[in-house]
């Protein structure tokens, strides 16, 4: 009778650990999934390239014509006035006739090939006109900017 | 034994029970981080659209706002009572509004500086008309939502130009031409 109980016994425990056992798994997705969720949420990469290359198009402009009135114009008073990266961008600006580039030139290639759609990772393209007073003088400012960055972006 | 037979039957149905309500709290669980996967990718992609939105509306705001500032500065020669004055587009804006008769002349001088490059609107407005309505918006900050004010139904950049009756010039951008 005593060994039956026993046997009876075990058999209840081994039922008892398989349900914990099913417990636990329902545990580790519960918590595996709502933190695999969150991480998944927050790691997922936003592309502010357009709003960066809007905010660098003004700096751009603010350096060159702070109040809308051109101080000077040229590559190294720009390279003064705000750091660029050459490698993650290219600037290309024209005041009436005087014009100058600045960075990697194949990103204006690649932002042409971005209209026809051929380009699986874009870079961000900006392209801006301006009117300047330049020695009492109406100029236009023409600029283009392109920015790549896509490890950071896409 | 036939007692042991009956209270073993009764317990298995209890943990069958058991186990079927985990199993039901499981599929629960898991439709729940379903619906949180759906809803957190339909949140980043509307960032994204979002983003692009407000980085467009603030690069057109840029030009218009350089453009009329730069303009409003500039000095033009004006023809007054046979003599002509020197003086900056904001002063002629102020001198038309006393005088209409010299409306015709800042037209002209606007359309001198935006007309190569904009397809644009001027025009001189009056304070009230500048004013800006507000709504507000919940929008999500990190893990938090705040109410942030947004001026809505403003078009285009203005500048206060200061006189009797303040005038606003409103310069608003439609179109930009290629070169």
């Amino acid at each position: 009778m005593i060994k039956l109980m026993e046997i009876k016994n075990k058999k209840g425990q081994t039922e008892n650990a398989v349900i914990w056992l099913y417990r636990f798994f329902i545990l580790v997705v519960v918590i595996g999934g709502t933190i695999g969720i969150v991480a998944m949420h927050y790691s997922k990469q936003v592309d502010v390239r357009n709003v960066e290359s809007a905010i660098v198009a003004k700096k751009i402009v603010d350096c060159i014509a702070p109040d809308g009135i051109v101080q000077e114009f040229g590559k190294d008073m720009l390279k003064e006035c705000i750091p660029l990266d050459e490698q993650e961008i290219y600037l290309n600006l024209t005041l009436g006739n005087d014009n100058f580039d600045f960075g990697d030139r194949l990103l204006a290639t690649l932002c042409g090939a971005k209209e026809k759609g051929s380009v699986k990772y874009p870079p961000s393209c900006l392209e801006q006109r301006y009117y300047l007073v330049q020695n009492n003088e109406n100029k236009h400012l023409s600029l283009f900017l392109a920015i790549k960055k896509i490890e950071k972006n896409l | 034994m036939k007692m042991v037979r009956m209270v073993r039957i009764k317990n298995k149905k209890a943990q069958a029970g058991e186990l079927i309500q985990d199993t039901v709290g499981l599929i629960a669980i898991v439709l729940l981080l379903v619906i949180f996967f759906v809803i957190s990718t339909v949140i980043l992609k509307s960032y994204s659209k979002e983003l692009n939105t407000i980085a467009t509306s603030q690069a057109l705001h840029n030009q218009e706002h350089t453009s009329l500032q730069a303009l409003l500065q500039k000095t033009v020669d004006v023809d007054i009572d046979g003599a002509t004055q020197k003086m900056t587009i904001a002063d002629l804006s102020r001198l038309s509004k006393i005088n209409p008769e010299y409306e015709t002349l800042l037209k002209q001088k606007v359309a001198e500086a935006y007309s190569e490059i904009y397809n644009y609107n001027f025009s001189l407005i009056t304070t009230k008309e500048a004013q800006f309505k507000i709504r507000y918006e919940f929008i999500q900050v990190g893990g938090t939502f705040i109410l942030v004010p947004i001026i809505t139904d403003v078009k285009g950049q203005q500048f206060f130009i200061p006189s009797n009756e303040t005038i606003v010039a409103h310069l608003e951008v439609k179109g930009i031409k290629n070169d």
